[in-house]
């Protein structure tokens, strides 16, 4: 299953996930959209692999989840980020900028 | 914190299954519906914007399936899901499981059994501090088939002066006593004369009172002894028995100690350790060698330290006495830690055993992996349906891999109960015949190894049926589902392991085989002697009743004309170490006529004394001269009798009768004894091997006599009767000299014989156990390939084939495999049973009678065992198949 996507991919997502819930705590349907939305829709998030993303992170004590209403009164799921999951996303974010500055400097060198 | 919350999680998922997926179920749900209301702003019908949605996710079903498994991904949650999955398969095909359980349950149980004797003979240490540092001490001989033979009294001098290397060492021999409590009959017990260093050797205080001390080997020290835990608790366990006197030999002795529980040294049924007396002014002579020496080594010390001193010491000594050592002839002194000493007799046989158990294990294993190959077909559509629905590979082999280790876990308890059992069984078989066969129990290491072999079999059971069953495509299995048929896949594998398992099996049965043919060798051996009929029983006489040779020879000339007062009694006669009872005697003795080159290569050979009747009763023939009479007394010229071996050995074809030996060699000043007969030889060391040449000196004349002796009763009683008998005349006689080891001359043979039938009886049930499962392997096999061919033979039969041309076709189906399996097991067989040939008898390791006989035989119950299935074959009704 997910061991077809390469560990960058994976990665990818979970950083999405945790910088998502950084803004505010979210159920799995609105963390899709705002994914697809912030990123101008250049990711086609598969929403099929979104749950046991959030699964995961759940079990590494990233994120927690609650059952609360949403604006229309409906019963959701929503995720918020843990403390732990906070220091992941900082290491996360210096990971990913230092992995792209290389790439991009390989991919601009003549 | 992550660790904690990680548990958190599985818990709750194991826990609160029903509410996580309902949970799962409902954020879903919220998912769709959120997504479909989305869709329908964007334009769609409401039922397009629903399906679309569920498209979007990605299927319901295999994202719940995908998230479950990340869930289950966490090792805790997977694991309790498996198992409980796990049980309810197991459960769901009871049959299967039963004699998948059972088959593993008998393997493991074999193994965990025999795998305690191995722990408790072999591999545990002896049962003292630090038993690693303890050596047994001996004479090494070049040349000489025992090359660790006892040390004389002056010999261990030397060492317990000279040697550096020992912490502390002690000489020791073992003998009875006759211990008399109150009025009661005196009763015989083990007891064993020691220097007091023994207990610094085996490192063992005495729990009450003390050990021996050093000053308590003088000849004029207090006569005091240590006695057994056992002894203590059997007259009282009274804890102010230390200082008191106990009785025994006739002789007041004062306890000083008592040894803890389970201390037991050298032999498990001790109960006594004396002081061993030196009187250095008059040691015996250095050739004389019966005491046995044990050591312990400084701390530190390497063996091969010690034994590079000793070594250097043993050359010194041989320098200094050249008269007992003789120039080159190379004699030593050997190191050999206590342990290998005690049990290196039984290792290889004990070694080769384990082996074979292991071998049953593996077919049990394969006939198990074979079982769960058939279910795994059944269980085709169920895995193909999970596997569709989103569940990886790995995550169905995990499970099929669990079920199986379930099984072998339940297996290994069952198994632990049967090796319960059979500790008992291979205990009282054992008998005396295997050293520390008493110390063998199931501990926590016979629980960790069955545990282990429980894993093992679980993993070699499980492995093959999980690579192949989740093999097949979805679309491959319904399709073939739907036909009403298993699908192929498989068969080749299993087909490989039934060939295997018949490989193994034939190589136990061609070992069990070589083993039964050296037992029935052993048996045709013509020891000598008659064994029938014949009851022996022995009494050492306390030497301060009976302290004159004359009392002693008087009491046994009574004894033997009371026994035969009874009419049923043939006749009574009188030996001092009987046939086949393990103990024996040298002496050193000069030919007259025949000058040895020096005094070390005077002659010495195993004596005997006797009475003539000895020879009658036993039947050992007299083929010259006579046997002993009424006339080979105090008074009269000192007479021998010698074996047909000895005699050709000194005198070639020229007959010994007339010719004249003399004790302890030609400068003894000993007077000359003459040969007055020759008589057959009699193995007396068991009937593998060959009969000792024997020396025979009357019982009533010899001087050296030891009041130590054995009456052999020849009678048409039954034993039970003659043993009552010699027991009511050596009581009315003298009540207070017990009688002991009433055993018949049959029943001494049969100990003797004790440790080759241990390892042919177990080769033989562990290989008929083999044959079993092999057997169940064939026969499932040909069952699954008859199952497959159904529609063929419904075919073949409806185009005119007979009954017997599918008969034949099945059967050389079996044949096949039968064949193929005999030819890898004969491989093996030849390969393997060179490890044995230490335990064979006159029976070479590839003794062509074992390995065609047995092939024949697998062969010929393994195209049986096939023809059961056959006969479903050919009751195949075409019509029926076509339905």
């Amino acid at each position: 299953m997910t061991k077809k996507r390469s560990d960058l991919l994976r990665g990818t997502l979970d950083l999405l996930i945790l910088k998502t819930l950084s803004l505010e705590p979210m159920h799995g349907w609105g963390i899709a959209q705002r994914v697809q939305q912030m990123s101008q829709e250049v990711f086609r998030l598969n929403q099929g692999s979104l749950y046991p993303c959030l699964q995961r992170l759940e079990q590494e004590g990233w994120i927690a989840s609650g059952w609360k209403e949403t604006e229309n009164r409906r019963q959701a799921k929503y995720y918020s980020l843990t403390e732990s999951g906070r220091r992941q996303l900082e290491e996360e974010t210096l990971n990913w900028e230092r992995t792209s500055a290389a790439i991009a400097r390989i991919l601009e060198a003549n | 914190m992550a660790m904690m919350s990680k548990l958190a999680v599985a818990l709750r998922s194991i826990f609160r299954r029903s509410r996580v997926e309902r949970e799962l179920d409902e954020e879903l749900r919220f998912h769709l519906e959120m997504q479909t209301r989305e869709n329908i702003r964007s334009g769609m019908s409401p039922q397009q914007a629903s399906r679309r949605a569920a498209l979007q996710l990605g299927g319901v079903e295999q994202t719940r399936e995908r998230v479950r498994e990340v869930r289950s991904g966490s090792l805790l949650l997977g694991w309790w899901q498996d198992f409980v999955y796990g049980l309810r398969m197991l459960r769901k095909q009871p049959l299967v499981t039963l004699i998948a359980g059972l088959t593993l349950a008998v393997g493991i149980g074999a193994n965990s059994a025999f795998f305690s004797v191995v722990d408790g003979v072999l591999l545990s240490p002896l049962p003292y501090p630090e038993a690693d540092r303890i050596v047994a001490v001996g004479n090494r001989w070049p040349g000489e088939d025992d090359d660790f033979t006892s040390l004389s009294l002056p010999e261990f001098l030397d060492l317990r002066e000279h040697s550096d290397s020992f912490q502390s060492v002690a000489a020791y021999n073992v003998r009875s006593y006759n211990l008399s409590l109150g009025d009661a009959e005196a009763e015989r017990v083990l007891g064993s004369m020691a220097t007091p260093g023994i207990f610094g050797v085996l490192g063992t205080p005495a729990t009450l009172g003390r050990t021996l001390e050093e000053g308590e080997e003088a000849p004029g020290a207090d006569k005091v002894v240590v006695i057994s835990h056992r002894l203590w608790t059997r007259i009282g366990a009274d804890r102010s028995i230390i200082g008191r006197d106990l009785r025994l030999d006739g002789d007041q002795f004062q306890v000083v100690g008592v040894m803890p529980e389970g201390f037991h040294f050298p032999r498990q049924r001790t109960d006594l350790w004396l002081p061993h007396k030196i009187d250095s002014s008059r040691l015996p002579s250095r050739g004389s060698r019966n005491r046995r020496v044990v050591a312990r080594l400084k701390p530190g010390l390497r063996l091969e330290q010690a034994q590079s001193e000793i070594d250097a010491l043993a050359q010194s000594l041989s320098a200094e006495h050249p008269q007992h050592y003789g120039e080159g002839r190379g004699r030593g002194i050997a190191l050999k830690p206590l342990l290998e000493r005690t049990v290196g007799s039984v290792r290889q046989a004990m070694l080769v055993l384990l082996g074979a158990v292991g071998l049953l294990l593996l077919i049990a294993c394969a006939n198990v992996a074979n079982l769960l190959l058939a279910r795994g077909a059944s269980r085709g559509p169920e895995l193909a349906v999970r596997s569709a629905m989103g569940a990886s590979r790995g995550r169905l082999v995990r499970q099929l891999l669990t079920e199986s280790f379930l099984l072998s876990l339940f297996a290994g308890l069952a198994g632990l109960l049967l090796a319960w059992g059979g500790i008992e069984a291979l205990r009282s078989l054992a008998g005396t015949g295997i050293p520390r066969i008493h110390e063998v129990d199931l501990d926590w290491r016979v629980l960790a190894f069955t545990l282990g072999a429980s894993m093992a079999t679980g993993l070699l059971a499980g492995i093959a049926p999980a690579w192949q069953g989740p093999r097949r495509s979805v679309h491959d299995t319904l399709k073939a589902e739907g036909r009403g048929q298993g699908g192929g896949a498989g068969l080749g594998l299993r087909r490989a392991i039934v060939v295997a398992e018949v490989a193994l099996a034939l190589v136990l049965l061609i070992g069990s085989g070589l083993l039964a043919q050296s037992f029935f060798k052993v048996l045709s051996v013509d020891a000598g002697l008659r064994t029938e009929s014949i009851v022996t029983a022995r009494i050492n006489l306390s030497p301060s009743t009976y302290s004159s040779r004359h009392q002693a020879v008087d009491y046994f000339t009574r004894l033997a004309e009371r026994i035969e007062l009874d009419p049923r009694v043939r006749e009574a006669g009188l030996i001092n170490w009987l046939p086949f009872s393990g103990s024996n005697e040298d002496w050193t003795f000069g030919i007259e006529g025949y000058q040895p080159a020096s005094a070390a290569d005077e002659p010495g050979e195993q004596v005997r004394m006797a009475d003539g009747a000895y020879f009658r009763v036993l039947g050992i023939p007299l083929l010259a001269g006579r046997v002993f009479d009424d006339s080979d007394r105090d008074g009269n010229p000192l007479t021998a009798v010698v074996s047909q071996s000895l005699a050709r050995k000194y005198w070639g074809d020229e007959s010994p009768v007339g010719r004249r030996i003399k004790i302890w060699g030609m400068n003894s000043g000993q007077p000359w004894t003459t040969v007055v007969g020759v008589v057959g030889d009699v193995r007396h060391r068991g009937l593998a091997t060959e009969a000792p040449p024997i020396l025979y000196f009357p019982y009533a004349q010899v001087k050296q006599l030891r009041a130590n002796m054995a009456v052999v009763v020849h009678s048409a009683l039954d034993p039970a009767q003659a043993s009552d008998l010699i027991r009511r005349e050596a009581q009315a006689l003298d009540k207070n000299q017990p009688v002991y080891l009433v055993i018949t001359m049959d029943e001494w043979v049969s100990r003797s014989l004790t440790q080759r039938r241990f390892n042919l009886y177990l080769l033989a049930a562990f290989s008929v156990m083999a044959l079993l499962l092999a057997l169940v392997g064939v026969s499932g096999v040909i069952a699954y390939f008859v199952s497959e061919r159904t529609r063929e033979i419904g075919i073949r039969m409806a185009l005119g084939a007979q009954r017997r041309d599918i008969l034949r076709m099945v059967l050389s189906q079996s044949a096949r495999l039968t064949l193929q399996g005999a030819a890898l097991g004969l491989a093996g067989a030849f390969a393997l049973t060179r490890f044995m040939e230490g335990m064979l008898f006159q029976v070479s390791a590839t003794e062509p009678i074992a390995y065609v006989g047995l092939t024949l035989l697998l062969v010929a119950i393994s195209m049986l065992a096939a023809f059961v299935p056959a006969r479903r074959a050919v009751r195949v009704s075409p019509l029926e198949t076509f339905k």
